[in-house]
């Protein structure tokens, strides 16, 4: 596939991403390789070299989707240890081993989405901001299964994730209100705890991030707000910040009739330690 | 919802994009208005192929093509066919039962010219690891966009009921010996009652201009018309055709053809009334296969340039929002050929029909 191709397929999962968060760009992208291997049609020598291909176009994604790049990487390991096979038995051996990685990592977001409930008291104020898909899910269970009453203070940022969460708290009843992120100042006093999502945590501390959120926990870190960062741990990166392929263009804006080259970053990145609590599928661990 | 299931089922095969969007479009387009069917399927179409890397322009252009095509084979699926029937007192089930087969030839004909001439984009992707892998991310992207719009299901419902009844009604016009324009007007004030709609909303709504354009149209051939205008075009242009059939019904579907791909059709379809009138009062042509001429020519012609039709314009206006310029040479190159095409089909099947009913 030439590079072009690779670029539309990049900025793909990345509109993905920024819709939908990590977590479910993971489990999507894992059902998509499951239905393009099973739809595949290929000489049987043709099998693996295409799947290495397609392998390498994922590990280079821009950014990095480094649970999916991991879930991957030990595909790779167990299709190579399988050895080599006819073509039907390759095809059945791959959907297996991508649909237990499947399972794997829903597996460890519904831990994650357990240990975030967890972190819910009566009477909290709530920051939520860029959340993924547990987060959202934590705070309608809290609600509706156990029956704690809190409130959510949604920083409206990203339009997508936005419009999601609120669809959700509006239809479980969960009390919120929405404010535009840099009025957040008026609640800094007030608010308990916020809870926010990660791509990946690098082995050089730092935390991948959605669009607004270093300023946020920025803010939230020096009014001495408790940050709650909740990862899955196939979320920690083996590469350091730089080769997280964070994306950035410089763009041609225009508003109202003026026009100006404006450079924006597909993400944000926060040092580890402005992170007061880090919590994983197995619980808090030290950040 | 109804694109993004063809979405789906299209499985990101670029020649089952082709097909099933063009066919759909042309099936909508035949009883919706043309401009209406595109600003509904280009979005998706727009997404669903550049996702994939391929040129989204090449499918806007067939699918506008393809609204034309289908909004010639009702009476109410295009404004000249609508003037047509109007004037001429041409029914529903006449429009349907004459134009059905040469649309349905002219569509696949056109798409298959796409085919022929684009072979290499419309190749499979079966063969294709990455492709197959980018088609499942982009129809749940497409899922996630496009099936977010709240939907209110009373209101579908009596919609949908209401189309019915007037699709219906159009049928039995020859027993009910109800115009299309009176069952038009009384069902959709029996929608506005029981929707309980706001009237204000819906008279801002309702396009004045347009009505008082065909009004003001109406009035100026009919000032033409007055003044013999008309009957100089008749004598001098299409009366040379002599009183063959053959020659008479391609000259009318010819000229309308061609003439439509650069002018408004509607203005054009006002003008030619009196003019096949004049033709027909002289050389007697039975089954009404002049005003099927004139029906094909003004609204098959439509495709011929950028220019020629709303959806055209429309379509390529959004191309244009997605990022993707179409030039007007760029365009006629893609289009001319396919709409040339159709005439040639078109032109047959009046030939045959002439050849066995005459």
């Amino acid at each position: 596939m030439t590079d072009k191709s690779n670029q539309t397929l990049y900025d793909l999962i990345r509109a993905y991403m920024q819709a939908l968060g990590t977590s479910r760009t993971t489990v999507v992208a894992l059902k998509s390789y499951m239905d393009a291997v099973q739809r595949l049609r290929c000489a049987p020598d043709e099998f693996r070299p295409m799947l290495h291909r397609l392998n390498t176009v994922i590990k280079n994604t821009e950014p990095k989707v480094v649970p999916l790049v991991h879930l991957i990487e030990a595909f790779e390991e167990e299709m190579n240890a399988a050895g080599d096979l006819p073509l039907e038995a390759a095809r059945r051996r791959a959907v297996e081993i991508l649909s237990r990685q499947q399972a794997r990592f829903e597996s460890a977001t519904f831990r994650v989405t357990g240990h975030c409930m967890d972190a819910i008291a009566d009477g909290d104020l709530i920051i939520v901001h860029s959340p993924t898909a547990y987060i959202r899910d934590a705070l309608v269970r809290t609600h509706t299964d156990l029956k704690r009453t809190f409130r959510v203070l949604v920083l409206k940022q990203d339009f997508l994730r936005t419009k999601e969460l609120i669809k959700k708290l509006e239809q479980h009843a969960v009390d919120h209100i929405v404010i535009p992120e840099y009025n957040l100042s008026h609640y800094l006093r007030s608010a308990g705890k916020l809870f926010v999502g990660a791509v990946s945590v690098t082995p050089d501390n730092q935390v991948v991030a959605g669009i607004g959120t270093a300023n946020v926990v920025s803010l939230c870190h020096w009014y001495h707000v408790p940050v709650y960062l909740f990862v899955e741990s196939i979320k920690f990166a083996h590469t350091s910040l730089p080769e997280q392929h964070i994306y950035n263009e410089m763009q041609d804006k225009t508003e109202a009739g003026f026009t100006f080259h404006m450079q924006t970053f597909s993400h944000d990145f926060i040092d580890l330690a402005m992170v007061d609590h880090l919590v994983t599928e197995v619980g808090e661990i030290a950040p | 919802m109804i694109t993004v299931r063809i979405a789906k089922m299209t499985g990101g095969q670029p020649l089952r994009i082709l097909i099933l969007f063009c066919s759909v479009t042309a099936v909508i387009s035949a009883f919706l208005d043309n401009v209406t069917t595109v600003l509904i399927m280009v979005p998706i179409i727009v997404e669903l192929t550049r996702g994939m890397g391929l040129d989204p322009r090449i499918y806007v252009v067939a699918l506008a093509m393809a609204s034309n095509l289908g909004g010639t084979a009702t009476l109410v699926g295009d404004p000249p066919n609508i003037i047509i029937g109007t004037e001429v007192g041409l029914t529903f089930n006449q429009f349907i039962g004459n134009l059905f087969v040469p649309v349905a030839l002219s569509t696949v004909g056109v798409m298959g010219y796409f085919w022929a001439a684009h072979r290499k984009g419309f190749k499979p992707i079966d063969d294709d690891l990455i492709k197959l892998f980018s088609v499942q991310l982009l129809i749940e992207k497409i899922e996630y966009v496009f099936l977010k719009t709240q939907i209110d299901r009373t209101f579908l419902i009596k919609s949908v009921v209401c189309l019915g009844v007037v699709l219906l009604l159009f049928v039995s016009q020859t027993v009910t010996h109800l115009s299309p324009g009176v069952v038009a007007l009384t069902v959709a004030m029996i929608l506005f009652i029981i929707t309980r709609m706001d009237m204000e909303q819906i008279l801002l709504e309702i396009e004045w201009s347009t009505l008082l354009f065909f009004a003001g149209l109406f009035i100026l051939v009919g000032a033409l018309e007055a003044q013999g205008v008309i009957e100089w075009l008749a004598r001098n242009i299409f009366m040379r055709a002599g009183s063959n059939v053959y020659v008479m019904t391609l000259m009318v579907l010819w000229v309308s053809g061609i003439v439509s791909g650069f002018i408004d059709n509607i203005p054009f379809t006002i003008t030619m009334i009196p003019i096949v009138q004049m033709m027909l009062a002289q050389n007697p042509v039975p089954h009404n296969i002049l005003w099927w001429a004139l029906s094909l020519g003004a609204c098959l012609g439509g495709n011929l340039t950028m220019v020629g039709a709303s959806a055209n314009i429309i379509s390529t206006g959004m191309l244009k929002k997605y990022g993707y310029a179409i030039s007007f040479g760029e365009y006629t190159r893609w289009s001319a050929p396919g709409a040339l095409l159709s005439l040639v089909i078109c032109s047959l099947g009046l030939t045959v029909y002439i050849w066995i009913c005459v």
